[in-house]
């Protein structure tokens, strides 16, 4: 029995009972007042006695006494049943007002879909929003956790991320990016696994423990694969001797500093521009360089290089300086 | 078998041996550093290679003042608080600056809030390092900004090659009192100036992210660049050329 049912049942239970019972201390009583009458005489009389309205007419004192206590007994019952059936429905309604909206609804698409919930999990969520993406948490959450982060403004997929149901309930297939965030590289190997077989061109990244092990992520289907632990290592390693190009490297790396870096398609009228031409252009910082169609990227490319439409440019300034040269795109 | 030389100075030490003090280390050990590790249950295997390749190691509690004093913290340069608790690395940045005022504290922070951040500012530590937050920067940009995420991970870690670093212009070099425009570091290095840092305290008003061309180095100063170890061997020539 489903557990919403269970006033219901309990209330015709009472209900029942109250009409069985009645009619027994009738027939003890004052047989006549019923005898000769058909069923649903009977049940009418009886019934309409527990609204405290008496529709029965005895003679006798045992009769007087007996529909006394029908009248009784029947508005205890109804008051009764009343009572469980009104708590029942209010405690339905307050149900469905706490339950978590999870879930991604259907206009949601170019989302960022983050698997495992943890501190790293979170900060991604909170990234990916800052510049500007919807972001989505698959894990298997308490209701309290999918409600804070529901609350949060982040949608809520409630399942295992390695099932690739639960993925598709993400929309992956619509979704920009999937991030395996686990702190298990067991299981972010998984979810890339699935990540890739539900959708091949899918981007697709994870956190790994350490750098040694990135090439067993990228086997399972990740385009990148991350060590938070081998970047602080590097960084705490190297503040001692070059406490100036890790201070920088930090700012860029705090979400609160203006500085950030940014993918941004080289636009047409710049075709054919060489690099140091562009730095001088924008005032920016031209770090790396995507030619069209390649798969590795040119690091610190020479000042003379041309730069053709459509190449990527990988750029450091300022956050309002690469908005408006994202805006230039197209 | 703890090892422990008679006596050891200007080294680093770091607190905690789990996958952040590793990597801590393996980058110091490359960078050249004399490196002391104190960490509380450390395996045999861990005991033997840290025996072999450091300066000493020192089996026990980071947290108590007799662990850091057996890993000679008196003479040390820097002490790295890398372990996962926040408090713990806290209460060592405390420890160590009661026990050595000019030593250059570094904390790992796995909390990351202003709150958290103030509290290790008031314990004296130059930096505090939150892997979270540097995992989940790098993490959301790989999902959105493929490339610059890649770069990223690159200059981060050591293995791709290319690096930032920096060098200081000397009283009498060549470069001294020239503008950067001028100098043309990146045709005739290769190097990318990504900052400068002027002499002076005040880091807002002397620290300057991507220079404007006119930049004037003054003696003193440093440049730090983004390039391949070849360019950034140039560049360091190229600035500390005297006339």
């Amino acid at each position: 029995m489903r557990e919403g049912m269970r006033p219901y049942v309990t209330a015709l239970g009472f209900f029942a009972g109250f009409i069985i019972v009645s009619y027994i201390v009738i027939l003890l009583a004052e047989p006549q007042l019923i005898e000769g009458q058909s069923v649903p005489e009977v049940l009418f009389r009886i019934i309409v006695s527990a609204t405290g309205e008496s529709v029965l007419s005895p003679t006798t004192p045992a009769g007087f006494a007996a529909t006394l206590l029908v009248i009784a007994f029947g508005i205890m019952v109804v008051m009764y049943v009343l009572e469980q059936l009104g708590s029942a429905v209010i405690e339905s309604r307050l149900k469905d007002f706490m339950s978590v909206r999870t879930g991604v609804p259907r206009d949601v698409t170019g989302h960022v879909v983050v698997c495992g919930d943890g501190p790293l999990g979170a900060m991604v969520m909170h990234e990916a929003r800052a510049m500007g993406h919807e972001a989505v948490l698959v894990d298997e959450l308490e209701d309290d956790r999918a409600r804070e982060v529901v609350d949060d403004g982040f949608h809520v997929v409630v399942g295992n991320p390695t099932d690739e149901d639960v993925l598709e309930q993400a929309r992956v297939d619509h979704a920009r990016a999937l991030v395996a965030a686990s702190d298990d590289d067991g299981v972010n190997s998984f979810v890339c696994l699935s990540a890739r077989d539900l959708r091949e061109d899918l981007r697709v990244c994870a956190a790994v423990s350490h750098e040694g092990r990135q090439g067993r992520l990228r086997r399972a289907g990740a385009n990148l694969a991350v060590s938070a632990e081998t970047i602080t290592g590097h960084l705490m390693a190297q503040i001692g001797t070059r406490p100036l190009s890790t201070a920088f490297v930090l700012e860029l790396l705090d979400p609160e500093v203006g500085l950030d870096i940014d993918d941004i398609p080289v636009p047409s009228a710049w075709d054919g521009q060489t690099v140091a031409s562009i730095m001088e252009r924008t005032g920016c910082l031209l770090v790396a360089l995507a030619p069209k169609d390649a798969k590795e990227i040119g690091r610190n490319p020479p000042s003379d290089l041309t730069v053709n439409e459509g190449d990527i440019m990988v750029i450091i300034g300022r956050s309002e300086e690469l908005a408006t040269l994202r805006s230039m795109e197209g | 078998m703890e090892k422990r030389e008679m006596k050891v100075s200007d080294h680093v030490i770091v607190c905690g041996y789990d996958g952040v003090g590793k990597n801590t280390v393996e980058e110091l050990l490359m960078i050249g550093k004399k490196v002391m590790v104190v960490a509380p249950e450390l395996t045999n295997e861990e005991m033997e290679y840290l025996s072999e390749h450091l300066v000493g190691v020192v089996s026990g509690d980071p947290t108590e003042e007799t662990s850091l004093k057996r890993a000679f913290i008196d003479s040390a340069d820097t002490i790295i608080a890398a372990l996962p608790q926040v408090g713990n690395n806290v209460f060592i940045a405390l420890t160590a600056r009661d026990l050595n005022p000019d030593i250059r504290i570094i904390a790992r922070s796995d909390q990351y809030s202003e709150s958290t951040k103030r509290k290790f500012v008031r314990t004296g530590a130059e930096r505090v390092v939150s892997p979270y937050v540097i995992g989940g920067y790098i993490l959301a940009r790989a999902a959105t900004r493929p490339y610059s995420a890649e770069f990223l991970n690159d200059a981060l870690t050591s293995t791709y090659g290319i690096e930032i670093n920096e060098v200081q212009v000397p009283e009498d070099g060549s470069v001294a009192g020239k503008k950067l425009d001028e100098l043309d570091i990146k045709g005739r290095t290769g190097a990318l100036v990504v900052a400068v840092k002027l002499p002076g305290d005040d880091l807002d008003k002397t620290f300057v992210k991507n220079p404007p061309p006119d930049t004037k180095l003054v003696p003193g100063s440093w440049v730090v660049a983004i390039g391949w170890p070849k360019e950034l061997n140039l560049l360091k020539r190229l600035i500390e050329s005297l006339e």
